[in-house]
């Protein structure tokens, strides 16, 4: 058999004196080439004889319950991370099936501070309060903006019509553009501080196939 | 660290088991191939948010299953440790040990740390006191020194300094050294006790460190455990199993029983006194060999007040040397007999006799003869195997063939002629134990991850009426406590009750999965102790 593969293309001969080692008859080989099976093995083979019992002593009983304890407890940690469940269906016993957990609580001065993920909630929420009043700010910007847009419209009122309507497509796209500005500038503001923080640890390139995919990823945290 | 596609699988099911999908990702992906942070954000992308991979990270960096260290561009690496993730299934061994050899409260110290990962001396104290009333402080802190002095629990070492946002530990500290503020600590926390709950809790919250130790952490030395699983295997090889004896418990009672039973005692109890004289003066899971002199032996015999005289002592070595194969010997006259217990030999004993009962089961008998012949006499061919194993020639090779393809004995051919030709070759067998031992290692971490899925299906199948049980286990416990009725209409009762809410085949299915688990769990356990000599064997490097 294992000469079968090393001769492989040779000579008849070879395999002939292959077989008459094994101690292989030539029609045996035949039908055997014929009979080759292309279906893999079974996954649970008939076992030849049955495997020996394991005997509980009690320790082995004892190192059981004892496992079961612990996974248990393991499961209903705070160290068990799910996620949150949210386009799904919401039943009545739910409530009853959720596990309570502690909230995660692990010592972060022995973590790599690249880890501390509490740290970037809060300067989030410092963030979107600081966003606010900067939209706050946007908010009285636009307002002038209009004003003295309008003020101009005013002046303008006598000159021609065509004018007058390209003002106001002007002043209507602007008024979009700022109402689209509100909702990116949150996120463009992540997004650079987000780039900011990873830039100070690993500025290498690497991992980051292109512009796009920085983008993506940030979304994802938020 | 470099493990086989098994390796990788059965602590990938390891952790999912315990810590759930998300956290199981994590690893795997360090798993295959460790990476800094924002790889393995990249690399999980669309998967994992990253706020969870930074906890899953966290989670863990705090139970060791994953360490990390400044590359030379001054990143942060994360490594996956396989090692240890593997502690888990010896987890409740470990438990056992500390229970055995310090009592209940060792055992909950055990527990705490384990369930944890790392934690403090006060705060171990405080969770234990939470889920058991009747603990006492002084016991509690009695059983962990004593873990400390034996060296089961290690320090987590303090954090130095941090450079690029990477934290350095101390190197050089004294890892067994117990924090002096205990007692000051201690009377802290009876005034914490006796406080209102609310108290505690607020000062947690404010995160204020309360405890004289904050900070200090604590976890288990598996080195420490896994030396002493060895010792216990080797002593299970030399003397047999059902030993029930510890190294510190030694069995006292058998003394007065019969004779028979004598002789095995008096050689239990020198074999343990054998491993318990090394175990303080070596490191744990070192390789070499164990020297004892009979007068060493002798002291053991005062200190632990055993009933043994000199002559039972040298009785018992003689029987060692006898029928160890070599892994006791006896090596000079000096101190009323030098003594030495070959760990490598032993190790190496223990592999083989693996091989061979798994030969067995998968085989018979005679493919064991071939076997041994093949080690004694190392390059043989097929005829030489046929002459001197006494069996038909087809016999013989037939058993040669099936033992070469599962691995157990190799064949190299060495040609007559440049081209092999196969009618020129003589095809030589031998065998090489750690080439086998190596596929052993993976075949045992497939049977590991097997029996942890397999014992995570049973649960998820047998869910319900997991469920159900535990809404009815109360509802009997209160029947068995109200004092209103009397034995029978208790019984009645509790029979009522069990009849409505799990009828008889739900009790007999429940009965089976509870028998399936004990089994499945178990053999978990033996796995990962024969996958212990096989890791052991082969860090030996012995050929």
């Amino acid at each position: 058999m294992s000469g079968r593969g090393r001769g492989g293309g040779g000579s008849s001969n070879t395999m002939r004196s292959v077989a008459n080692a094994l101690g292989i008859a030539r029609y045996d080989m035949a039908k055997m080439m014929s009979q080759q099976k292309i279906e893999p093995p079974a996954l649970y083979p008939k076992v030849q004889r049955n495997p020996v019992p394991l005997e509980m002593t009690t320790d082995m009983l004892y190192v059981s319950r004892l496992k079961v304890e612990l996974d248990q407890r393991m499961r209903d940690s705070q160290f068990f991370i799910e996620a949150e469940k949210e386009d799904e269906i919401k039943r009545y016993l739910d409530k009853y099936s959720i596990i309570k957990r502690e909230k995660l609580d692990i010592d972060i001065s022995q973590m790599p501070s690249e880890l501390v993920w509490r740290r970037s909630s809060r300067k989030s929420s410092k963030e979107s309060r600081a966003k606010k009043r900067k939209l706050a700010t946007d908010d009285s910007i636009i307002a002038e903006k209009l004003n003295k847009l309008e003020e101009k419209e005013g002046k303008n009122k006598e000159e021609d019509d065509e004018d007058k309507g390209e003002d106001d497509n002007e002043s209507g796209s602007e008024k979009s553009a700022a109402e689209e500005e509100e909702n990116p500038l949150s996120d463009d503001d992540n997004q650079e501080e987000d780039n900011d923080y990873i830039s100070n640890y690993f500025d290498n390139g690497e991992g980051y196939g292109d512009g796009g995919s920085d983008d993506n990823m940030d979304g994802d945290e938020y | 660290m470099g493990g086989g596609k098994y390796e990788t699988q059965m602590c990938v099911i390891i952790v999912e088991d315990i810590f759930g999908k998300i956290v199981s990702k994590v690893l795997e992906t360090l798993l295959n191939e460790s990476c800094q942070l924002a790889t393995l954000v990249y690399k999980l992308k669309g998967q994992i948010k990253t706020v969870l991979i930074k906890k899953s990270l966290s989670t863990l960096i705090n139970f060791g299953f994953v360490t990390f260290s400044l590359d030379t561009n001054n990143r942060t690496t994360y490594v996956a440790d396989s090692e240890h993730i593997q502690y888990m299934i010896s987890a409740p061994r470990a438990c056992l040990i500390a229970k055995t050899l310090y009592g209940p409260s060792a055992e909950s110290i055990c527990i705490e740390l384990i369930s944890q990962g790392r934690l403090t001396i006060s705060e171990t104290i405080r969770r234990i006191k939470a889920t058991d009333e009747t603990a006492e402080f002084s016991n509690i802190k009695h059983s962990f020194e004593e873990l400390v002095k034996s060296n089961f629990l290690i320090r987590v070492p303090a954090v130095e300094s941090e450079i690029h946002g990477c934290p350095q530990f101390i190197t050089s500290f004294d890892p067994f050294a117990l924090p002096t503020a205990i007692m000051e600590k201690k009377e802290e926390k009876v005034d914490e006790s006796t406080d209102t709950a609310s108290t505690s809790r607020k000062r947690k919250a404010d995160s204020t460190p309360s405890d004289a130790d904050a900070g200090q952490y604590w976890k288990i030395n598996w080195s420490r455990f896994n030396g002493y699983l060895r010792d216990e295997l080797i002593i299970d090889y030399l003397i047999g199993g059902g030993s029930t004896a510890t190294m510190t418990h030694m069995n006292h009672k058998k003394g007065e029983e019969e004779d028979g039973d004598r002789t095995q005692y008096i050689t239990q109890n020198v074999a343990h006194l054998m491993f318990k004289m090394n175990e303080v003066r070596a490191k744990p899971l070192s390789m070499d060999s164990i020297t004892v002199s009979i007068t060493d032996l002798q002291r053991l015999v005062r200190e632990n007040e055993l009933n043994l005289s000199k002559p039972d002592i040298e009785f018992a070595c003689q029987i060692l040397v006898d029928e160890s194969d070599g892994i006791v010997r006896k090596v000079g006259e000096s101190n009323g007999g030098l003594y030495t217990v070959d760990i490598r030999h032993a190790i190496r004993q223990i592999c083989r006799h693996h091989c061979e009962s798994l030969i067995r089961e998968q085989f018979e008998g005679r493919a064991i003869r071939v076997m041994r012949l093949l080690e004694n006499r190392h390059f043989l061919d097929e005829e030489q195997v046929e002459k001197l194993s006494m069996m038909s020639g087809k016999e013989a090779r037939e058993m040669l063939y099936a033992l070469v393809e599962e691995g157990y004995v190799f064949n190299k051919p060495v040609g007559r002629s440049n081209d092999f030709q196969p009618a020129r070759t003589f095809y030589l067998y031998y065998v090489d134990l750690p080439r086998t031992v190596r596929g052993l290692v993976e075949y045992t971490c497939k049977l590991v991850r097997n029996l942890v899925i397999r014992q995570r299906h049973e649960r998820t199948e047998n869910k319900q009426l997991l469920d159900k049980d535990a809404n009815v286990q109360p509802i009997i416990e209160n029947i068995r406590a109200s004092d209103q009725l009397d034995d029978a209409s208790k019984l009645a009762q509790i029979a009522e009750v069990e009849e409505m809410y799990l009828p008889g085949p739900d009790r007999a299915q429940l009965a089976r999965f509870r028998k399936a688990q004990a089994t499945l769990l178990a053999a978990q356990d033996q796995s990962i102790r024969v996958l212990l000599a096989f890791k052991l064997f082969l860090a030996s490097g012995q050929s």
